[in-house]
């Protein structure tokens, strides 16, 4: 009964008017504007592990291999980085620390930025002062940043250092400064650059970064014990691709989809 | 004019001893802030372990007190319940105060106060804090398109009678900038939310139900927090200000919309720490039980003042009835608010997950915020509570001035009748 007065009602209903249509036409258009914008919105929970449709393949794809084997723990990394890149005192772009493998065995892990191919960093900065270069390092500029820190609460490395005094000369850089680098005011994050200074300005003079070492990181040219590869993953028989496809190796933390570039070698023994 | 002044004084002495007290206030504030800008941010007591500190936690409590605006403006432009007009222009007030406050904070809290323009011509439209950044920025604008004829009704203006003109041209655009309003104010509040949900670096804060509950939270809070400044500034002038009618529906309101936050509350927690597993959370929270009062006190303070206290008195026609139970409710609401806001940013921070591929365990750190922490805080509220009571006093916020002079004690005896019938 119900559905037969249903029925009455419906052909009572007047056809659907080019008003009616156009209006329609607005709903929808309206609604997959919407949809996109939610889509591609922080909100949006599956986007930023996927890699982005349509992105140019670089012509470089720098990474680091660093060896737990060898790895003696020496902290020569550290020093270095803290020369070439100006440093002070209190800011620690690389850091090395002891470690135990579920055997109970001794080893050290040296961490730099991981550059990773997902920033969560680069995502939240909402001023795009810290951003993917198209050759896969995450890198800052200084100059856009308003020091709100919220890169350094979204990365789960701890790789980022803000400067909460005015920078002072450290102990280990001349004190006038590495003319090479840029100074960076009190206010803003920094963080681990793979010396891109020294990349930049050895590939202008056709050196090949990983192999001449004018044009290497100096965390790796420091390092006394073959612990620290640079190279470029592009080139299948640069040394890092050699000992990617040769060794096993793990990634920091890589169940968050980060996707770091670079890749530690396991010591004997696994983890 | 001097006479004028001294008999001002006589006759109104709480308010200048009480201006008195906020100029003090905002000279302490004023030293800290220029510490804070001259110095750095090494004043304060942040660290790069944990970033973020009291001030964050103000900004997020702020904009959730402040939404009072849209929940009253939603009511009245989209529900279509005209009668919250009468309430409509404080609660703006409120949400200015609070949107204007939060901003403030914010300026304080950057590392370069002097690139503070950056988000407006560098955008990075995945980010939430530019989300956050431009929703403070457009709604100031429609409060201010909003609250453009309390300024020109008022007695300053009177004399160019062009102010009021263009006052009332402005209003015209209200129906439209409150829609606007509420549409900002959502996306806003949730963002506040989800600029910790994201974080997949920090198990205790990944959670995508977490912009859900900090807009119904706020919400809640925001309408708990309007009855009780309504309240309280009624007693102050010794005025009816609005009807008790009206308080009573609003409080039914904010009762509902209570219910719905303490559901949204106890699915999340169930489904985090017990109905599925995920890496780290439930270690860190441990942690956080074991070492700390954070997380279980917080979370106990939030459900017990936040919750059972508000609900308990706005759901009891009886007992919602009495201004002084009304004032309890929104002190609940607004401290488990702030315990709810204290407990999503401090735990993650101080709670956090090491990188070692072989033995991830949990990071432990600590944060005590220093005075000049508390003294910037105590200048932004300070600001707040001057503009208030400036303009309930100057201004037409509770309808045109010198009307309805009754006093508490009518109000009261005007208030009991209308709910028994």
């Amino acid at each position: 009964m119900a559905a037969h007065s249903k029925e009455i009602s419906n052909e009572k209903l007047p056809p659907l008017s080019r008003r009616d249509f156009l209006k329609l036409l607005g709903i929808a258009g309206v609604s997959t504007a919407v949809a996109k914008v939610v889509v591609d919105s922080p909100l949006f929970p599956y986007h930023s592990v996927v890699a982005a449709p349509g992105a140019r393949p670089s012509l470089h794809s720098w990474a680091m291999v660093i060896d737990l084997e060898n790895c003696i723990g020496c902290d020569r990394c550290t020093y270095a980085c803290q020369a070439t890149n100006n440093l002070p005192d209190d800011i620690h772009w690389n850091v090395v620390t002891p470690e135990v493998t579920s055997m109970g065995k001794e080893y050290f892990l040296p961490r730099p930025c991981l550059h990773c191919e997902n920033p969560p960093c680069t995502d939240v900065c909402p001023v795009g002062a810290t951003y993917k270069r198209e050759d896969g390092l995450v890198v800052m500029d200084y100059d856009k940043c308003i020091g709100c820190r919220y890169c350094q609460v979204a990365c789960p490395y701890g790789a980022r250092s803000f400067n909460w005094s005015p920078p002072e000369p450290g102990s280990y850089s001349p004190e006038y400064g590495d003319p090479e680098v840029e100074q960076r005011p009190r206010g803003v994050v920094e963080k681990c650059t793979f010396c891109i200074h020294r990349i930049d300005a050895g590939l202008a003079v056709g050196l090949t970064p990983g192999e001449d070492v004018e044009a290497t990181p100096a965390c790796c040219n420091a390092c006394p014990a073959e612990a620290r590869f640079f190279g470029d993953l592009n080139n299948p028989n640069s040394r890092v691709s050699r000992l990617i496809a040769e060794r096993a190796y793990v990634r920091l933390r890589d169940e968050l989809g980060t996707a770091s570039r670079v890749y530690y070698l396991l010591p004997q023994g696994g983890l | 004019m001097v006479a004028k002044v001294i008999n001002d004084v006589k006759q109104n002495r709480g308010f200048y001893i009480w201006m008195a007290f906020l100029l003090a206030v905002f000279g302490v504030a004023g030293v800290a802030a220029i510490l804070v800008w001259t110095r750095g941010l090494e004043v304060t007591g942040l660290s790069n372990e944990v970033p973020w500190g009291l001030w964050i936690t103000v900004d997020l409590s702020a904009v959730a007190l402040g939404s009072g605006s849209f929940a009253v403006a939603g009511l009245v432009y989209l529900f279509g319940a005209k009668r919250f007009a009468a309430v409509s222009r404080v609660a703006l007030l409120i949400g200015f105060l609070a949107d204007t406050g939060t901003a403030l904070v914010l300026l304080l809290d950057l590392g370069r106060p002097d690139n503070f323009y950056h988000p407006i011509i560098y955008w990075n439209t995945k980010s939430l804090l530019w989300v956050i950044t431009w929703s403070v920025i457009l709604y100031i604008t429609i409060l201010l398109i909003e609250l453009a004829p309390v300024l020109t009704e008022s007695k300053l203006f009177a004399r160019w009678p062009i102010v009021h003109r263009i006052g009332e041209e402005i209003h015209k655009a209200t129906p439209v900038a409150a829609f606007m309003g509420v549409v900002i104010s959502i996306i806003h509040l949730s963002a506040t939310g989800a600029t910790y949900g994201i974080l997949r670096g920090r198990p205790v804060w990944f959670d995508p139900a977490m912009p859900v509950i900090f807009l119904v939270s706020g919400i809640f809070a925001g309408i708990s927090f309007l009855i009780m400044v309504i309240v309280v500034t009624s007693w102050v002038m010794r005025r009816r200000l609005v009807d008790p009618n009206l308080l009573d529906q609003l409080a039914r309101i904010a009762g509902w919309v209570g219910v719905t936050c303490g559901i949204i509350r106890v699915i999340d927690l169930s489904a985090n720490h017990y109905f599925s597993y995920k890496p780290f959370l439930g270690e860190s929270i441990n942690l956080l039980y074991n070492m700390t009062p954070y997380s279980l006190a917080l979370t106990l303070g939030e459900f017990a003042f936040g919750l059972i206290i508000p609900l308990a008195i706005f759901f009891n026609p009886t007992v919602r009835v009495r201004f002084r139970n009304l004032v309890l409710a929104g002190v609940g609401a607004t401290t488990g608010l702030l315990l709810c806001r204290w407990n999503v940013t401090l735990t993650g921070l101080v709670a956090t997950v090491s990188y070692s591929p072989s033995a991830p365990s949990i990071n432990f750190f600590s944060y005590f915020p220093t005075w000049v922490e508390w003294a910037a805080v105590a200048g932004v509220l300070a600001y707040a509570g001057m503009v208030y009571t400036l303009a309930v006093r100057f201004l037409p916020i509770f309808g045109a001035e010198g009307e309805e002079e009754e006093t508490e004690l009518a109000a009261e005896r005007h208030h009991a009748p209308v709910v028994a019938a």
